[in-house]
């Protein structure tokens, strides 16, 4: 009997302290102090749409014993962790950001140092938008920065709502030929083109259920398709065929400098696999980066005169301009409007998203040159098509470069870009809401698990990054096979 | 019988132990330096996310377990020591694993051959840790019969099964553990099952080559194969010397250089960065057979990775550190996963010199997660740096290019003079640049590289090799004698210059740029 009762006594002590240890570490009750904690990723103040993953974060230098964080929502609901770092349920989460769509959710955040005191920090908020972000992911290639040649490359898509990330298409499936960037019909998961370079390389077109290779270059520029947009009735996709080489620079403070030694635009006509070209695009100029406008009557692209390159990089401008498109047949118009002159603003232009709503064009900024990724003042700017201004967009820019932006293919004012203000070295992803009033909110990084740990660990760049509105699915053995033939 | 086969196990069990001894010690003292490579060529971080990134490649038992094992080659005993047990496992567990197929007599031979062929394969610089588990892991599910009993009594053999594990878990040991099992199971007249090993060793990389985007014939064969080869000896000797440049060994460097067998460019590349470093290039230019700075090579997508390395050593010690990054970058690129220890130390000193903290902390808090390199990130944190690292990194920080412009090209003479006018003291680019318009002979662009960048400065470099080099120019162009009086100082040097003319192209001047000038 007393055998049986110690028997079981150790198996309730043992449970015990396996829930003990299990279980959630509370700090004691004290006054929180005036400081906010410092985490990482910055998303002290933030907006984020409902659906997004849990907004977890590192105190300090991940070096305290342990971090206790309560949410608590402004239209009710509470949730807790504690641990190394804020590490949210994602069930538990969701359930949050979802009842308190609109209303601010409060973190409070102790601290326990390894000496075992406690410290509260002043609460901060993020904001739950009631816009929003209904996106499964983003898609976008991860790269290592590695000047003239790849090595591990592939295209990947990441779940917005959950830590999920999967290869739509990697180099190795394609025999170690490099993958190049994705462009996809208004974050299409059916509607895509991703060229790859190399032996067998061609550009891969999937439209719909059909899945084909195109072996196209210019015929001017003798080059391949480099930046690519999609038509909005998917007929079409637009692409510059850029010479591309790189320059380095001599001080510590910049790094390479890539430029175009000519590029021209046409259009590819899906169906007849036909480009249609205009005498106005192949000038012998440089024409790059083209965007068609959410209503498929215009096409914005970038537009530089020639220098003498590379001896005068830095007087390598570009303007913003577009020409007319008509989708019914299949022709470009027969002049080019200047939408923002390079000689005016003393500005190189890049990269023009416009807005699926039809209200603004985003673009990139530049003192000079083509490729605001290896640009430090790279910034985002914001172009408003009713009003004619234009703006920096300061609420979502960095010292570091920031470029590489895309809608969410919503078209309600999410966004997204490439930003390199951790570490000035690789690019990573940024979400950020355009509100109505036409100011951006503050950008947040992209959500991970163990952020600190991912973001310091990660040696790649998140390259060109785009919306998808669903999941992806391509065969990457398929894509093998209908290169190789 | 039964003494007879202790007895001969006894014998099999001693050979091996000496065997592993002999092969233990040979690689600890003719392949120290492919064992510091592999450890080199990778990285391996201590941390959950880390680890957790194997789990979704083919082989994962073995590529995580060969990755773990290999940090430790840092230490120069456990390389030899991990290789000789791996190729002793694989080796008992292919004799275990054929015992029953032939005649114990011979089993001892198929050990000994195993092991053999075992070590050949391992003296290929690209054979891993991981090729090693893998034959290991294959043989030993092999060897497993994996029975359950059912209800009737009856036993059900689900042996086949372990093929999927096996290719899940050691990639191409599946195929092994398909052979063993097939084996076994025809012993049993169990062809069924054979058949069934078979299949799933060869059906498993067709079903999963999607999920890992891998081609068939690469995902059968993952981790990939190590194959036999002899000893790479001449490999090893550059590593021996690119390892002793790289742990600031230079004299140790120069004199395994001039004890190369063939001296050839890799090794008189770096014959001639140590003494640079040691600011004694000039007097070493003539005294190796190769010439050859490095200056006039270029890096690009096809360039070879020792190449990479020398440029990355050459700019980082010139001081120009976009170059050094950029070579560090590519060959970080070119390493399993993108990335490996040395260039990760490498970029980390780069940016700590460039002033760029922000890289510089990125690079450290990647090596603070690592094993061995944990110290030397703390004693290098900015903010937070040791005495020591400090002192070379202001050191560097003098000597890197400071000019704001962008670069037209890869020609060194134009980066050598970026970094003169950046900083005239530079002695290394400064002999680098003098002894390169030596070896190329041009004596008209040394004497102007000499006059902008020494007489001009006030600071003319008396070495013997520029004071011999002056008087061809000064004798070629008969200048004056105040011309003569300004440039050479030493009276040996007038007095031996004086003989040379007497007995032009004599061997017994050789060992001077005026034999240099006129016989080679």
């Amino acid at each position: 009997m007393i055998k049986t009762m110690i028997k079981k006594n150790h198996i309730y002590l043992l449970l015990v302290a396996v829930l003990t240890a299990c279980g959630m570490e509370r700090p004691p009750m004290m006054e929180p102090s005036s400081d906010i904690p410092d985490i990482f990723p910055d998303y002290v103040g933030v907006t984020i749409p409902a659906q997004i993953a849990p907004m977890n974060f590192n105190v300090g230098d991940d070096d305290a014993d342990c971090v206790y964080v309560k949410v608590t929502g402004g239209k009710g609901g509470e949730i807790e962790t504690s641990g190394k770092w804020a590490d949210f349920d994602e069930e538990q989460w969701h359930q949050l950001t979802a009842r308190n769509v609109g209303a601010d959710l409060t973190f409070e955040v102790s601290v326990k140092d390894r000496e075992g005191q406690w410290r509260r920090y002043a609460p901060f908020a993020m904001h739950v938008s009631d816009i929003p972000l209904e996106d499964y992911g983003v898609v976008y290639r991860k790269i290592a920065p590695g000047y003239q040649t790849f090595s591990k490359t592939g295209i990947y898509q990441r779940e917005l709502a959950s830590f999920e990330e999967s290869a739509v298409l990697e180099e190795t499936a394609v025999g170690g030929q490099c993958v190049n960037c994705h462009y996809s019909k208004r974050g299409s998961a059916d509607r895509f083109t991703i060229h790859v370079r190399g032996k067998n390389g061609g550009t891969i077109v999937k439209n719909g259920a059909d899945l084909s290779s195109l072996h196209s270059k210019s015929a001017k520029t003798n080059c391949n398709p480099t930046y690519g947009y999609w038509h909005p009735e998917g007929k079409y996709v637009a692409f510059s065929f850029n010479k591309i080489v790189q320059n380095f620079y001599l001080d510590n403070e910049h790094n390479i400098e890539p430029w175009d030694v000519y590029s021209d635009i046409a259009v590819l006509d899906i169906n007849s696999n036909q480009f249609i070209t205009s005498p106005l695009l192949e000038t012998g100029n440089c024409e790059t980066t083209p965007a068609f406008s959410p209503d498929g009557k215009t096409l914005y692209f970038c537009y530089a005169d020639s220098v003498d390159m590379p001896g005068e990089y830095d007087r390598l401008r570009y303007s913003l301009c577009s020409i007319a498109f008509d989708a019914a047949k299949g022709a470009l118009g027969d002049s080019i409007r200047v939408v923002v002159p390079a000689d005016t603003t003393g500005v190189s232009v890049s990269l023009p998203r416009p807005s699926y709503d039809g209200r603004y064009v985003m673009y990139n900024v530049t003192e000079y040159g083509t490729s605001p990724i290896h640009h430090a003042d790279a910034d985002l700017w914001i172009l408003d098509l009713a009003s004619g201004t234009a703006r920096a967009l300061d609420e979502v820019n960095s010292d570091s470069s920031d470029a590489y932006h895309n809608w969410s293919s919503g078209g309600q004012g999410w966004f997204l870009f490439n930003s390199k203000r951790i570490d000035g070295m690789y690019a990573n992803i940024y979400l950020s809401l355009m509100g109505k009033d036409g100011k951006a909110t503050k950008p947040f990084l992209m959500p991970q698990k163990n952020p600190l740990k991912y973001y310091t660990e990660a040696l790649h760049s998140f390259n060109a990054p785009n919306f998808t509105a669903d999941k992806i699915e391509l065969d990457p053995s398929g894509v093998g096979s209908l290169l190789a033939e | 019988m039964k003494r007879s086969t202790k007895s001969y196990r006894g014998i099999i069990c001693i050979s091996g132990i000496l065997c592993c001894v002999a092969t233990a010690v040979y690689f600890a003292v003719c392949y120290p330096s492919h064992f510091l490579w592999q450890e080199q060529n990778q990285i391996f971080l201590n941390s959950g996310s880390w680890i957790a990134t194997y789990f979704g490649r083919p082989a994962w038992l073995s590529c995580l377990a060969g990755d773990w094992l290999t940090q430790f080659y840092i230490y120069p005993i456990a390389g030899p020591v991990i290789q000789t047990l791996a190729i002793a496992l694989c080796s008992a567990l292919f004799a275990k694993g054929i015992a029953g197929m032939i005649r114990q007599k011979t089993v001892g031979w198929a050990l000994t051959g195993s092991f053999f062929i075992l070590m050949l394969c391992s003296f290929s610089s690209s054979a891993t840790l991981a090729f090693f588990l893998s034959v290991a892991g294959g043989i030993g599910l092999g060897l497993i019969r994996l029975r359950i009993g059912m209800k009737s009594g009856r036993k059900v053999d689900l042996s086949p099964l372990l093929v999927p594990v096996s290719f899940w878990l050691f990639g191409f040991g599946a195929l092994l553990t398909a052979f063993f099992v097939a084996v076994s199971e025809l012993k049993n007249r169990q062809w069924p099952f054979a058949l069934c090993a078979v299949i799933f060793a060869a059906a498993m990389p067709a079903v999963f080559r999607g999920a890992y985007s891998l081609p068939y014939s690469k995902a059968i064969l993952y981790p990939g194969l190590a194959k036999p080869s002899m000893p790479e000896t001449k490999f090893e000797e550059r590593l021996e010397i690119a390892d002793a440049f790289y742990m600031r060994h230079y004299d140790r460097a120069m004199q395994k250089a001039l004890d190369a067998d063939n001296p050839d460019e890799f090794t008189a590349f770096y014959y001639y960065l140590s003494s640079a470093v040691k600011d004694s290039l000039p007097d070493h230019l003539l005294r190796y057979p190769v010439k050859s700075l490095g200056t006039l090579t270029t890096i690009g997508e096809s360039t070879p990775l020792p190449v990479i390395n020398m440029m990355n050593d050459l700019y980082f010690e010139l001081g120009d550190m976009t170059y050094a990054e950029r070579a560090a970058m590519m060959r970080n690129v070119f390493s399993p996963r993108n990335r490996n220890v040395r260039m990760m130390r490498r970029l980390a000193e780069i940016n700590l010199v460039s002033g760029d903290t922000l890289a510089a902390r990125k690079y450290l808090g990647i090596l603070d997660r690592t094993f061995a390199y944990s110290g030397w990130s703390r004693r290098h944190q900015p903010g937070n740096m040791s005495e020591k690292a400090e002192r070379e990194v202001v050191s560097r920080m003098a000597r890197s290019n400071k000019k704001d412009n962008i670069r037209l090209g890869d020609n060194c003479r134009n980066i050598l003079l970026e970094l003169l006018e950046s900083n005239p003291n530079n002695t290394i680019a400064l002999d680098y640049l003098l002894c390169t318009d030596l070896l190329l002979k041009d004596m008209d662009t040394f004497k102007m590289d000499y006059d902008t960048y020494c007489m001009e400065k006030g600071k003319p470099r008396y070495k013997d090799l520029y004071q011999q080099a002056l008087t061809i120019y000064l004798a070629g162009t008969e200048a004056p004698d105040e011309d003569w009086e300004k440039y050479i100082v030493s009276v040996d040097i007038m007095e031996a210059f004086r003989q040379y003319g007497e007995k032009r192209g004599n061997p017994a001047f050789a060992g001077t740029y005026w034999y240099y000038f006129d016989r080679q």
